[in-house]
């Protein structure tokens, strides 16, 4: 095994989307280009847990497939465990595994058991160790009973979980998990959550790269986070050291019935509110409908005087909460996004 | 690594098979079984009713229910040999499963292989059912040289192969699986002798015939089982043989341009 600084490793990662259009059916094509990666660097270092955060077309799906091999970049390099990952993609082929959320991945006319025992001989797992190996994962995730059954017939959390099962059947040294709880039930996106932070992360000592949008998974499972927006990757570090250099201050959350168009945009007026980040629909009470606020204000002195104007406003406040910023919050301020 | 190679088609082919026998249906032999009905029916009407038993030299034999049985036969395993693996990628991509499967550090030309494997097995049952119909409506095999019926059976399903490699291509870049295995159907079934002899086929139809392994093939397993070896049997080995080579080292190339073309134009999860 060569020399590395990091388990993984991205140097100015570049990717580009090209599109072509005709309008008629003859003409010359338009072709548009579409940065999905702009110079991204990062490393992530052996048996981390780095999360790689930001909205729906930031790059994040991008960069979990140039590091497993399935796409090239067209700018910049990229490493895992020190091989090259389109020169020398074959070995990092043997030692990475990617799980994608939403993604089939799995042949559904073989069972569960199949499945695995198919996948372990794609990457030549020692053949004295494919049947132990197979039960123990289908145990790890709750399949042993199911094992035998065809993957058809399995729900879709079910499927999620073997999905697992395919991603660690080759012991990855690195594993990338690419939104694994996508659409998948509370319960068991709990049980996947806690499953890769404390068998595969700590257990283990596996590196994994996690991308999601989902704030919370982040904030509950890893160790760094990468924010990506447009391509770009804007911030790194660890969730608190990011949380005290952002200044995004506390964050006022109110649940509101009667909310006017005038009262949201005079919010935004008031001193030491910084910013009225978001607003939407939750429920409703009585027969009123609720929606939810999220204010950034400089000082918990602010509140008052925020309470006091919504009641100027006759706006009926249901519930207030201060807090100090979260991921969330983090990722609306590096992205944009709400 | 050659082990490994061994390994993943052992496992292809196994799984593969797995998949057919585990959705292998009454229903599923009765149709696979209409297709050489029709197509041996149709011959019987044609030689019988039409031409009266009228067959020119060119044959190599006076008995078309024979000839035609035996092309029919050579049609079903190039179907499976060459159009099953060309269509591998496709399916994956449709399915998938493209991803998960590429991801993993196999060799893609052993998968491939593992493929056509399983694909050739469950041809069999095709291959033989239509010497079965065939003896219904009249073959009747005057020598059987297994040694030849092998070496044709080989050569050609080895040449297949790369024909099958090069076919991937074909259906990613065109994303239909189906118009283009039928335009080959159709061109393996004109240009290879499978209907009648290629010598009574205009000059440039008989240049076209010879770039497919299909013909030499063909006359070989003519040759094994009705005795009609009137040309130089080692000509048309050697020269299958070398054919099969250049597909199957066209073909490898091919698979890893496509794979190459796949992660450029980020075309693996695309369907």
């Amino acid at each position: 095994m060569r020399g590395y600084s990091s388990a993984v490793e991205a140097r100015e990662l570049s990717r580009d989307y090209i599109s072509a259009r005709r309008n008629r059916f003859v003409g010359r094509k338009r072709t548009t280009v579409v940065k999905a990666l702009d110079n991204v660097s990062f490393e992530i270092q052996e048996g981390e847990l780095f999360g790689l955060l930001g909205p729906n077309g930031a790059g994040k799906t991008t960069t979990v497939k140039i590091l497993c091999t399935l796409l090239e970049p067209t700018g910049g390099h990229a490493f895992v465990k020190g091989y090259d990952v389109v020169k020398e993609a074959k070995h990092v082929r043997s030692i990475v595994n990617m799980v994608a959320g939403g993604e089939r991945m799995l042949y559904y006319r073989l069972t569960g058991r199949e499945n695995l025992t198919y996948f372990a001989d794609l990457y030549d797992v020692p053949r004295k160790e494919v049947s132990s190996r197979v039960n123990k994962l289908l145990e790890l995730v709750g399949l042993s009973e199911r094992g035998n059954d065809e993957v058809e017939k399995y729900s879709k959390g079910m499927k999620q979980r073997l999905q697992i099962c395919r991603g660690l059947i080759n012991d990855p040294e690195v594993l990338f998990l690419d939104e694994p709880t996508l659409g998948l039930d509370v319960n068991i996106a709990k049980d996947i959550r806690r499953f890769i932070r404390e068998e595969i992360v700590r257990e283990q000592g596996k590196t994994v790269l996690l991308t999601t949008h989902y704030m919370y998974e982040a904030e509950e499972m890893c160790d760094r986070v990468g924010f990506l927006n447009n391509g770009r990757l804007v911030a790194v570090g660890q969730p608190e050291e990011l949380k005290r250099k952002t200044p995004s201050g506390f964050s006022v959350e109110l649940m509101v019935i009667r909310l006017t168009d005038d009262a949201f945009e005079g919010l935004k007026l008031l001193k030491n509110v910084t910013k009225v980040i978001a607003t939407e629909y939750v429920g409703e009470t009585e027969g009123e409908k609720i929606d939810r606020l999220i204010i950034n204000v400089e000082s918990d002195k602010a509140v008052p005087a925020v309470l006091d104007y919504m009641s100027a406003k006759h706006c009926r406040v249901v519930s207030v909460n201060l807090r100090g910023p979260t991921l969330e919050d983090l990722f609306m301020f590096y992205t944009g996004e709400t | 690594m050659v082990f490994h190679s061994l390994r993943v088609v052992v496992a292809a082919a196994k799984f593969n098979l797995i998949i057919t026998l585990r959705f292998f249906s009454g229903t599923a032999i009765a149709l696979r079984l209409f297709a050489p009905i029709m197509t041996l029916g149709s011959a019987w009407v044609l030689y019988n009713q039409i031409y009266r038993g009228a067959l020119t030299p060119e044959f190599g034999t006076l008995d078309y229910l024979s000839f035609i049985t035996i092309g029919n036969a050579f049609y079903v395993f190039v179907f499976a040999a060459a159009f099953v693996v060309g269509r591998v990628m496709f399916w994956e991509r449709a399915t998938g499963t493209i991803e998960a499967t590429f991801m993993t550090p196999m060799n893609r030309l052993a998968y491939m292989a593992g493929i056509m494997v399983a694909a050739a097995i469950n041809s069999l049952i095709d291959f033989a059912a239509v010497f079965i119909i065939g003896i219904l409506f009249g073959f009747h095999a005057t020598s059987f040289n297994v040694l030849l019926f092998l070496a044709s059976m080989f050569l050609t399903a080895l040449a297949l192969f790369g024909v099958g490699l090069i076919v991937n291509a074909v259906t990613l870049t065109l994303r239909d699986r189906t118009t283009t295995a039928n335009t080959l159907m159709i061109l393996f079934l004109v240009f290879s002798g499978l209907v009648c002899p290629i010598e009574l086929m205009p000059q440039w139809a008989q240049t076209i015939s010879k770039a497919l392994p299909l013909t030499y093939g063909l006359k070989v397993m003519r040759a094994s089982l009705l005795g009609t070896a009137t040309f130089d049997l080692v000509y048309e080995l050697a020269t299958l043989s070398v054919i099969g080579a250049i597909y199957i080292c066209v073909g490898a190339l091919t698979l890893k341009l496509i794979e190459r073309n796949l992660k450029k134009r980020a075309l693996f999860s695309v369907f």
